[in-house]
């Protein structure tokens, strides 16, 4: 594993002045009653031709209002307060409106966070992607169109042509955000704002997004101004950065330099929280697992519309012929894109959705056939942490009735009892006693994922499932949700199925983890032989597609670093089951199975062209 | 909440509205200023004045005091309707939207066939075969609401089924009915309350077409919709016949609905394209 | 697209079928012998006996039900005791006098309604906007018969610009035709301006919320544009389905408000035959209004594919 500083190193154009500069900028929230409250003070940065500054920070640092005030696209009641909007000699801020409107789209080009809904549904693609070219530089229809198929080729869409006749529903998210891309670029903007371009799509697309980006704005020369919470990615393809926290400016300069040396605390605390690879003790498998899922497939029924009354409804498989292990006390991650049926198998376990075939042994008995006595004691042993701290807790109930339910099922014990059980692990995951009585909506997102916690572990259960369990919090919540789950595992010794798609907290937490691709397991191993022996090409995908930042060994400062282990040729005889189908068509026929290539080490191959001549009659 | 409620100006409008209503209504039953019943016929077709409020009607009959016993017999009329629409309705719209095997699916066909009929259409058939009273009105109006109900209660019983609290409570081994009871019954109560406000402006507005066509109230009972209808014949002679009740369904419709929509923003602003 | 339209317009078949069960129950749910209800006390046993056998009431009901089912698919939908025409006749020609009241009225009203709700909602919380959204809930609060009544008062005889009760059809006299239709329409209108217009206000707002909007500012566009090529289109898929929700209440209004105006069509028809007994059209009119509405949303619907392409394609 080499380490690089940056991937997309530019050397910076010669500057004659920056592209935008920010003074001073100053922002408010007018709320109701007249008062204003400052969400953006005294900001100060500036962009030079062929740049990408980011703008980072956690939510309500302000990074989106500075982005959004350069356009005045700020939402209702939020509005400039003083400062000024450099651009080309003009004064944003201050610009009238027919004037600001030429800008817009013009010069200075926006690409949103939601591709699925920042183009609208109801106009064909082509449409949309001559607006602005039609509308600035007065190109007739056609004239546009051919430099909209130009753009579309660049940013590798498949078919342009067909593309631009296309409405958006028809493209995946990282399609539409290529698309948005080469329709902004259409019009050679010397100032492209990009907030969280990328944020919802998976990893690999990610990267394949930001990549082109990159690149059709280095050939251009235009400034990028990236707004991103992902300190990783700013560190891959930013040259400057400027940290936020809660509206202020806590550092500012070139990455590399605040990455290696970071001045101000904020940033530092910042790092320091990225998720990093603990020194675990690896927990060796011994003995019988406690948990064993054996040729599970799950199918769904696809939403059936009322005609289908008296049809079969169409099933589509979510998990295919997946087999697990997951032992006392460990930590056992399942990585995946969206869609790929993590959360599937996950649910499974805790008898949420219903297997379509294979079985789930728990302490070697089948929980998926059992009496309904047997599977009570089950639901006690198991318990589930949800991904969505605000959905998850029932907003009409205070938290110690919420914990206290947890313990509805365990029989035995007085009405005080379980009061005091219940504030007992109210304050094991940090909320002190005076939250007890609390509804969950005066809580942060932080807060209430701790109640999540108290409420499956108070019950003593053997094993946690945690869906995505620290994904909707900010990094340094996340540092500190993460380590409570540490902390608890080490002293009630349960064992986590970790579901998740940052690879970051993989490494920080896993002992164990399992790749899953479209309902297939394609690779499982302890998490050292993942992170180092990958062999799966997807799952070296992942990492490549995933930037990491790390510590400099004895240093206080940290670099990126980036992956660069290559994929092993399959075992004798076999190919790499997907192999090449990676993410364009669902897994070929034929059933793979698991290779041992390590110890405790199993990756997903189907018998090679060659073997399957010689094995057919 | 309830003080948040009222911090907006249309509710406390709403409000009063409707309290200026039920207190009508109360004093419709315990007490009027002359008999809303009993002819007078040397009273006939007096115009406003001190003894008078509202002047009288063809028959005498004093129009004030027969507003007043129009009040009680729309409100009661209109509450029984909300009463039994609500309560089937969300019965009906409950099991069907927590079971969902076919027999759910063969009722949600009958109810989605029933709201094909128009409403007030559909009530005019269902009073052909029970007759023109207040009861016919009541059974004929629940009968064209219930399907309603039992859509909106189903739609949010689905959805509350997904929840993820929902789901947790299922993980800790809760039983279906306690999940159901304790976890999704009492979020789902907000938008039953936000509709059954509706419900009664419906039924307000329903009642009143039906007795101005005859097929409501029956006289010599004083009804809204009724006074109306025999203002028709004197809107030269006596124009106060015809603006009195007017008023009078106008000002209630307006209450419930300057109430039930600030009540409907307060529960979830989300819920404007449902109801 | 193909399949869309085949599915909905299947969908549409099992509800007619229990709305024609139900209208035909209806009869047989009268206590007493509906022959005898129909014809009252004074008719003679004979012409009670004829008219059993010419409603088949001697057979069972299932019969019964094929039978009353199969004409009305052949338009047979009976005679009417009072007029001793063709129910059908006599539904047709009151239905195109409340089609020329309320296709009049469902025009004006969403040609009203949408262009000030988009506005209302682009002014979201300024004095506009309260203004429009006052006005809305105050006609929507007024009932048809009543605001016919005061447009009977006003417009009729104090002013004596309109005629006040009567009907002449405008395909006949059209200047005279329409001067008997626009108190009725108006009436019926304002009332379901009321209505669309905070349909639309709140789709539009929904639309203005998402960043497609945002990314249109963005690009340069001006309000106008905005409003015209992006909001426009998604307002509308929403709001429309509502219109045709709304044609049952208008439907609904128009009995009283034919009551109100004296004017011949098919609610004040309705009306009159249940006062009548006539129990042949008030089925036939209960069918025939109900199939007109299921049929008017399946247009509806069909037609929603031009205003959401996500349903043309999937």
């Amino acid at each position: 594993m080499a380490s690089v500083t940056r991937s997309s190193a530019v050397s910076s154009s010669p500057t004659n002045g920056p592209v935008l500069a920010i003074e001073h900028l100053d922002i408010g929230l007018r709320k109701v009653g007249g008062e204003t409250r400052r969400i953006v003070v005294d900001a100060n940065f500036s962009i030079a031709p062929g740049e990408m500054l980011a703008l980072v920070g956690e939510s309500g640092s302000g990074k989106t209002m500075i982005a959004r005030a350069i356009l005045r696209l700020l939402p209702p009641g939020v509005a400039v307060q003083g400062g000024a909007i450099r651009y080309a000699g003009e004064d944003l801020a201050h610009l009238d409106a027919a004037r600001l409107r030429a800008l817009r789209g013009g010069a200075i080009g926006m690409v949103f966070q939601e591709p699925m809904v920042s183009l609208n549904p109801a106009l064909r693609i082509g449409v949309q992607m001559t607006e602005a070219l039609r509308l600035h530089r007065g190109l007739r229809y056609d004239a546009a169109r051919k430099h909209c198929l130009d753009l579309l080729e660049r940013v590798r869409i498949a078919d342009p042509v067909a593309c631009l006749d296309a409405y958006p529903h028809q493209f995946s998210g990282g399609m539409r955000q290529r698309i948005m891309l080469a329709s902004t670029l259409a019009m050679q903007p010397r100032l492209l704002i990009a907030d969280e371009p990328t944020t919802a799509l998976d990893a690999i697309v990610q990267k394949e997004v930001m990549d082109i980006m990159a690149e059709l704005t280095r050939e251009m020369g235009t400034a990028v101004l990236l707004v991103s919470h992902d300190l990783g990615m700013v560190a891959r393809y930013a040259q400057q950065v400027v940290v936020l926290c809660r509206g202020e400016t806590m550092e500012a300069g070139e990455t590399q330099r605040v990455i290696a040396d970071p001045q101000h605390e904020y940033t530092r605390k910042l790092l320091a929280s990225l998720p990093a690879r603990g020194e675990r003790e690896p927990v060796v498998p011994s003995g019988a697992p406690l948990v064993e899922i054996r040729d599970l497939d799950i199918d769904f029924g696809k939403p059936s519309s009322s005609l289908a009354f008296w049809r079969k409804r169409e099933m589509f498989r979510a998990v295919r012929g997946a087999n697990l292990d997951l032992h006392a006390g460990e930590t056992l991650a399942v990585v995946g894109e969206s869609g790929s049926g993590k959360t599937t198998i996950g649910r499974a376990l805790v008898r949420l959705v219903r297997e379509s075939g294979g079985s789930i042994r728990f302490e070697g008995r089948d929980i998926t056939a059992c009496t309904k006595r047997d599977l009570d004691a089950y639901r006690l042993k198991s318990q589930m942490v949800f991904q969505d701290p605000y959905s998850s807790l029932d907003p009409r109930m205070r938290l110690i009735d919420i914990v206290t339910e947890g313990l509805r099922r365990v029989s035995g014990l007085s009405k005080q009892e379980r009061r005091a059980r219940a504030i007992a692990m109210l304050a094991e995951v940090g909320l002190p006693d005076d939250f007890a009585e609390r509804f969950p909506h005066e809580l942060s997102g932080g807060q209430r994922q701790r109640v999540c916690i108290a409420r499956a572990i108070v019950a003593g259960p053997r094993f946690l499932v945690a869906d995505e369990a620290v994904s909707a919090l900010d990094v340094t919540v996340q540092k500190q949700v993460l380590a409570l789950l540490e902390n608890l595992q080490k002293k009630f010794g349960f064992a986590y199925l970790f579901i998740t798609h940052d690879l970051g907290v993989v490494e920080q937490i896993a002992d164990r983890v399992a790749v899953i691709y479209r309902g297939r397991i394609l690779e499982i191993g302890p998490r050292d032989a993942i992170f180092a022996d990958a062999r799966h090409p997807y799952t070296l995908r992942l990492l490549q597609a995933t930037p990491r930042i790390r510590r400099i060994e004895g240093g206080a400062g940290y670099r990126l670093e980036q992956h660069e282990s290559r994929a092993q040729p399959p075992p004798a005889g076999h190919v790499y089951f997907n192999h090449g189908s990676i993410t364009t068509q669902p897994p070929s026929a034929g059933e793979p199975e698991m290779l041992a290539v390590g110890p405790n080490h199993h990756v997903a191959c189907a018998a090679s062209v060659a073997e399957r001549i010689e094995k057919s009659p | 909440m309830r003080s948040r409620l009222f911090r907006r100006p249309n509710a406390k409008i709403g409000a009063a509205l409707i309290a200026v209503m039920l207190i009508a209504a109360v004093f419709g039953v315990m007490y009027t200023p002359y008999d809303p019943i009993i002819n007078n016929l040397h009273l006939r077709l007096v115009a406003p004045s001190g003894q008078h409020w509202l002047g009288t009607d063809e028959w005498g009959r004093d129009v004030f005091s027969r507003l007043l016993n129009g009040a009680s017999i729309s409100v009661f009329v209109s509450f029984s309707t909300v009463l039994v629409s609500v309560a089937i309705g969300a019965l009906v719209g409950a099991l069907t939207g927590y079971f969902s095997g076919w027999p759910s699916r063969v009722v949600m066909l009958f109810i989605d066939a029933l709201l094909a009929f128009p409403s007030l259409i559909m009530a005019l058939g269902v009073i052909a075969v029970f007759g023109a009273s207040s009861t016919g009105v009541i059974i004929a109006l629940s009968l064209t609401y219930i399907p309603a109900v039992a859509r909106v209660v189903r739609a949010n019983v689905l959805s509350l089924r997904e929840k993820e609290y929902v789901e947790a409570s299922r993980v800790m081994g809760n039983a279906e009915l306690y999940t159901m009871l304790r976890h999704a019954l009492p979020n789902a109560v907000a938008p039953i309350i936000v509709l059954a406000t509706a419900l009664f402006g419906w039924a307000l507005l329903a009642e009143s077409a039906l007795s101005f066509l005859g097929l409501g109230v029956p006289p010599p009972e004083s009804s809204w919709g009724g006074m109306l209808a025999d203002s028709r014949n004197y809107v030269s002679d006596a124009p106060w016949l015809a603006i009195a009740p007017g008023l009078a369904i106008s000002l209630s419709l307006l209450g419930v609905n300057l109430f039930g929509d600030a009540l409907r923003d307060e529960f979830d602003p989300h819920m404007k394209n449902l109801v | 697209m193909l399949t869309y339209a085949a599915k909905r317009i299947l969908l549409a078949i099992p509800t007619l079928l229990i709305v024609a069960i139900a209208v035909f129950a209806m009869l047989h749910l009268i206590p007493g012998d509906p022959a005898q209800l129909m014809l009252g006390d004074i008719e003679s046993p004979e012409a009670l006996a004829r008219l059993r056998t010419e409603l088949g009431l001697d057979r069972p009901l299932v019969v019964q039900f094929a039978v009353w089912m199969g004409r009305a698919l052949h338009g047979d939908l009976g005679t009417s005791i009072v007029q001793q025409r063709p129910v059908l006749e006599i539904l047709l020609g009151s239905f195109a006098v409340t089609a020329s009241i309320v296709v009049p009225a469902v025009v004006i009203a969403t040609l009203l309604a949408i262009p000030l709700g988009m506005l209302a909602a682009w002014k979201q919380n300024t004095r506009v906007d309260a203004g429009l959204m006052t006005l809305a809930i105050v006609f929507l609060s007024i009932p048809s018969f009543w605001l016919g009544l005061l447009f009977l008062m006003f417009f009729g005889l104090k002013l004596d610009l309109f005629p006040v009760v009567g009907y002449v059809s405008p395909f006949e006299n059209f200047g005279e035709g329409i001067s008997y239709l626009v108190m009725p329409v108006m009436s019926l209108a304002l009332i379901e301006t009321g209505v669309i217009v905070r349909m639309a206000r709140a789709s539009t707002i929904e639309v203005l919320r998402l960043e497609y909007i945002t990314h249109a500012r963005a690009k340069g566009l001006s309000e106008t544009t905005i409003a015209l090529r992006h909001a426009l289109k998604n307002t509308l898929a929403p709001t429309w389905t509502v219109i045709g929700l709304t044609l049952g209440s208008l439907l609904g209004g128009a009995v009283v408000t034919e009551t109100v105006f004296t004017i011949p069509g098919i609610g004040r028809l309705l009306v009159d035959s249940i006062f009548a007994r006539d129990y042949p059209v008030v089925q036939g009119a209960l069918l025939f209004i109900t199939a007109i509405y299921v049929g008017v949303n399946l247009l509806i619907d069909l037609s929603y594919p031009l205003f959401d392409p996500r349903v043309r394609l999937s």
